[in-house]
């Protein structure tokens, strides 16, 4: 016969089982693997990693996502919000395979709420550090798990062309479309990238944490590139081209510009008989002859490179109906009209 | 300095010497100050050999850095030069690449150009498919137009070459005057990974092409433009820059983007014949050439027409770096492939035969130049559009939009972003059912804990709702039974989830935390609390449900509400502490006193005066059995009297009638009477 304390022991008890939902995350295991997923949760590390994936609907067959092709037709680009009940039914789906009978439906049941809290730390970290995802957006609010999920899908040769492509998305559309970003970009802005990925050779899946105000996707950056820009002509057999001419003392600040949106250009002259051939030299001529260039009277190569330097592409996709560089809060009444109100406010209160 | 994302040009970075082999000399001039005159003491000269090694046949492959379009890559590059990027900058400038005319027939050779000022020797040449020939590796003495002599600077025993036409070489090769232009040096920062690509010190050498790669024309009118593939080769020009032109031709401001194949030649173009190697050799079956006629008809122009026409027919083996023979395609063909194949006697056997009928034919018809070939890649163009074009007629919208213009039939769309999609109902039913993926146009509410408790479903049944419109929305069910088919189709996640459930969720961790928290109380009771299942039922059983018991009542639960309230006789309700000591038999001022002398343990010396037992059984008693009979007598008449609401006693003292029959109650009280005088009388 075990001697109990029965009353101390009781109140232990008590307390284990009020706990015991909660407290079960106090014991921490190692399971070896660096990717910021917690291995103390009450679900054990590689299934939350496992439904983590299949939260960005990782291995979801298309026809799940897209129930009929007519939706994304050639040369389009689909944006969407992220239905988080259905998300959430797949988890649950998942986790019906743990269940067999009734008092483990229930136990799971009870569990559920935290579950689901722990795969919404999980999924931000499938693709991003922990030390990489932000704490707060772009005005301040803290970011948590579980927030609001886009993202689109683009069905065209861009994908299949250039499978490199860069795809960035900010929070607030306060930057110029053409401003110089580089490669990892860490602005507070930024709405990170929590997919992205090729599902079929030209249709390309992303989803961004977040919902953004503008989208970049840029041409691969392979390096620098020469060339020139091929008319648009009808007749193929007289193909002409220009190049766009710089002031090789200030390259930064862009083309020279004829008028406020035309460039200056110069025709590129061709060699006769061959296939797209370009004669350099009378090209260099040409070039120097334009002054605002100040490129000098001999040839440089160096000069010469610099007006055929062509950059990579970017694409914006925001709202066009406001202006670029607009204000986010534009006041819809002047101080005048306030004061005239308070005025009259008094006079009619008598204060 | 250079910043990240930024970069330098220069245009050009010349070496203090250019390669080759230099003997140098140093020689000492000691002047000594001696009591007698002055003297000099004599030093001997001492020489040595310097060597300054430059690639001139074999561009070694970490020389080069990056090329530009991307080796073995297909795109449309339309619009960009062929560029290569070389990681050492005084590459281009390392040689001289000899005189810029051509040697006079006689008198004096042409002075080779000052170096400070010398054209590079490099030149990148974009040759479409049929306008040259690049060989396979061979002694490098063959690897430069006959007739030319680059000297013994060797940097490999073997390399390839290019084979052009004059008509190649006036159309597409670049002008001497060119040369520079093509050329330039690039500075980047080391710390921008993107464009200094690995180099070592941030100066890089470009060598850029002239010629804009195109697609070829379309296969119909009207259709995309067919791929066509380009070779661009580094080419040595050393020695040989007289059969370049000059200076440029006048320019005309247009080209043909359509007609891009002028310049192939269809002998070049010609598949490889289906022979092997010994037929091609032994000149025999499919291998079968035309040399011997080609032999014959050098003399006559039409002859050679003739032949040309059956060369072209006669199925020749043109040489391209991927072709049948090796066996895998290096991108930077530099080098030898397979080098069985390389070094295989036979093969040079064949390679003989195949460049014997070019030699043997073709000098007739027109001259062919090598130029030593340092690497070459290989692109395809193609006619997809740009990036800009095709960005720019994108369409953009929301997922679950229909395009206005879109061709019927178009699928059945709500503005929410659900699909009509036909469903056939497990009773075999044919419906209609919205659907609607995980992707919509709208934002949607999340479902939240209700009450704390977060609904969670164990079938996609649960998950099916219906639409006001009568129709059925399958999405979530949907997405159910597939997040639980993806589940199961990875076993080591099954295995994950139901050892998940074997250690209930999460209640073995609790182990240790009551390991914890008990520690004190009892010893080990972690270690029984989970070991599974029935250890769990044991716990509960052997050790709670005891602990439960022997605590107060109201540490358990609520108290119970008395609902019925037991029923106490009246007497015993009533009674006394004295009293029920005198019926226990013990003196009550005794207790009293005990008990406030040594307590409760003094109880036990108190006498008790114990009744004995019966030795008689209360039916044999006759005393105690009468006096009970007397008793229930007594209280029989009273109920009898009560229920027949009669007096017992009738008026003016006669005695109680009983006008009735016989009922059964009389019968039983006579019964009884009866049964109590028989055995009065049998024990007497």
């Amino acid at each position: 016969m075990v001697a109990i304390k029965a009353g101390v022991y009781f109140q232990a008890m008590q307390q284990a089982n009020a706990q015991l939902v909660q407290t079960i995350a106090q014991v921490k295991r190692n399971d070896g693997v660096e990717d910021g997923i917690p291995t103390d949760g009450v679900v054990p590390a590689d299934i939350v990693r496992a439904l983590a994936r299949l939260r960005l609907l990782e291995g979801v067959p298309f026809g799940y996502l897209v129930a009929d092709a007519e939706l994304i037709p050639a040369e389009t680009i689909r944006f969407f919000y992220l239905d988080r009940n259905c998300t959430d039914a797949l988890i649950q789906g998942a986790l019906s395979v743990g269940t067999v009978n009734s008092a483990d439906r229930a136990q799971l049941a009870d569990l559920y709420a935290l579950v689901r809290n722990e795969v919404d730390t999980a999924e931000r970290l499938v693709r991003m550090k922990d030390s990489d995802a932000p704490k707060v957006d772009a005005q301040g609010r803290p970011m948590g798990p579980g927030g609001p999920v886009t993202g689109f899908i683009l069905r065209s040769r861009l994908v299949s062309g250039w499978p490199g492509m860069h795809v960035r998305a900010y929070s607030t559309d306060t930057h110029p479309d053409n401003q110089t970003i580089p490669d990892m970009d860490t602005s507070p802005d930024r709405v990170r990238l929590l997919r992205m990925e090729r599902l079929a050779p030209a249709v390309l899946f992303v989803l961004f944490d977040g919902v953004p105000q503008v989208v970049h996707l840029e041409e691969p950056r392979s390096g620098i590139q020469f060339g020139v820009r091929l008319d648009n002509v009808a007749d193929k057999t007289q193909q002409s081209a220009v190049v766009t001419v710089r002031d090789v003392t200030a390259p930064n600040k862009g083309p020279l510009m004829k008028t406020a949106t035309k460039p200056v250009t110069v025709p590129v002259p061709f060699r006769s008989g061959s296939p797209g051939v370009i004669n350099m030299n009378k090209l260099n001529e040409s070039l120097i002859a334009i002054p605002k260039a100040n490129m000098g009277t001999e040839v440089d190569p160096a000069e010469f490179a610099i007006q055929m330097l062509r950059f990579p592409l970017r694409q914006v996709f925001g709202d066009t109906t406001v202006a670029q560089d607009a204000d986010a809060f534009s006041s819809s009444i002047t101080v005048a009209n306030l004061t005239a109100r308070f005025a009259l406010a008094r006079q009619v209160l008598g204060g | 300095m250079t910043t990240p994302g930024f970069f330098e040009i220069y245009p050009d970075a010349r070496p203090a010497l250019p390669a080759g082999l230099y003997t140098t000399t140093s020689r000492q001039e000691l002047t000594a100050a001696p009591p007698t005159g002055d003297g000099t003491i004599h030093v001997d000269d001492t020489q040595f050999f310097v060597h300054i090694d430059s690639p001139r046949y074999v561009m070694p492959p970490d020389q080069i850095l990056s090329t530009f379009p991307p080796a073995g890559s297909q795109g449309d590059w339309r619009e960009r030069l062929p560029q290569i990027v070389l990681k050492r900058r005084t590459l281009p400038w390392e040689r001289n690449p000899g005189p810029l005319k051509a040697n006079p027939p006689v008198g004096p050779p042409q002075p080779d150009p000052d170096p400070a000022t010398a054209p590079p020797w490099l030149a990148l040449v974009v040759l479409a498919d049929g306008e040259g020939q690049v060989s396979t590796d061979v002694d490098v003495a063959q690897c430069v137009t006959p007739g030319t002599n680059l000297g013994d600077d060797a940097d490999a025993p073997q390399g390839k070459y290019l084979e052009v036409t004059q008509d190649i070489i006036d159309k597409v090769f670049p002008c001497v005057d060119e040369l520079a232009l093509l050329t330039h040096v690039r500075k980047v920062d080391l710390r921008d990974t993107e464009l200094a690509l690995g180099d070592d010190d941030g100066y890089l050498s470009v060598v850029m092409a002239s010629r804009l790669p195109q697609p070829g024309p379309p296969a119909k009118a009207g259709q995309d433009p067919t791929p066509l593939k380009y070779t661009a080769c580094l080419i040595n020009l050393e020695q040989q820059l007289p059969v370049l032109l000059p200076t440029e031709p006048n320019p005309i401001f247009f080209f043909d983007a359509v007609n891009v194949q002028v310049l192939a030649s269809a002998e070049l173009l010609a598949p490889a014949p289906n022979a092997t190697i010994d037929e091609l050799a032994m000149n025999i079956g499919p291998g079968v050439h035309v040399a011997s006629i080609a032999k014959s008809s050098r003399s006559s122009k039409a002859a050679a027409k003739k032949a040309a026409t059956q060369v072209r027919t006669a199925e020749l083996a043109p040489y391209a770096p991927s072709a049948q023979i090796e066996t895998a395609a290096s991108a930077w063909g530099t080098g030898p492939v397979s080098k069985t194949v390389q070094n295989s006697a036979d093969f040079a056997v064949a390679s003989g035969y195949k460049f014997g009928i070019n030699d043997g034919l073709i000098t007739t018809v027109s001259k062919k130049f090598r130029f030593p070939v340092l690497v070459s890649w290989e692109f395809t163009c193609t006619g997809d559009g740009g990036f800009e074009r095709l960005m720019n007629s994108l369409e953009v919208g929301l997922l679950g939009t229909l395009d206005e213009n879109q061709q019927p039939p178009t699928p059945e769309v709500a503005p929410t972003g659900h699909v009509a999609l036909s469903h056939r109902t497990r009773r075999g039913e044919a419906a209609r059912s919205w659907y609607r993926g995980p992707l919509g146009p709208q934002p949607t509410q999340r479902a939240m804990p209700v009450g704390g408790v977060l609904p969670l479903a164990h079938t996609g049944d649960q998950l099916r709702r219906v639409v006001p419109d009568g129709r059925e929305d399958v999405s979530l069910a949907a997405m159910f039974e597939i997040g639980r088919l993806l589940t199961l189709s990875k076993p080591m996640l099954v295995a994950a989830l139901l050892s998940w459930r074997r250690e209930l969720f999460g209640a073995a961790r609790a182990r240790e935390l009551t390991d914890l928290m008990s520690a004190g109380i009892i010893a080990n009771l972690g270690n029984s609390a989970i070991g599974g299942r029935n250890a769990l039922e044991d716990l509960v059983r052997n050790h709670l449900v005891g602990a439960f018991t022997s605590a107060t009542v109201d540490s358990i639960g609520p108290k119970a509400q008395l609902i019925t309230a037991s029923r106490v006789p009246d007497e015993i309700a009533d009674l006394g502490l004295a009293e029920v000591l005198v019926g226990l038999g013990a003196d009550p001022k005794v207790m009293t006193r005990v008990t406030r002398q040594f307590g409760v343990d003094g109880l036990a010396a108190v006498p008790v005066t114990v009744a004995e037992m019966p030795t008689v059984p209360v039916s044999r008693d006759e005393r105690a059995l009468g006096a009970l009979q007397a008793r229930l007598n007594a209280r029989v008449d009273e109920l009898t009297a009560n229920v027949l609401k009669a007096d017992l006693a009738g008026p003016k003292g006669a005695p109680a009638k009983r006008s009735r029959r016989k009922d059964t109650l009389d019968q039983l009280i006579a019964e009884a009477e009866a049964r109590v005088q028989a055995r009065n009388e049998g024990r007497r």
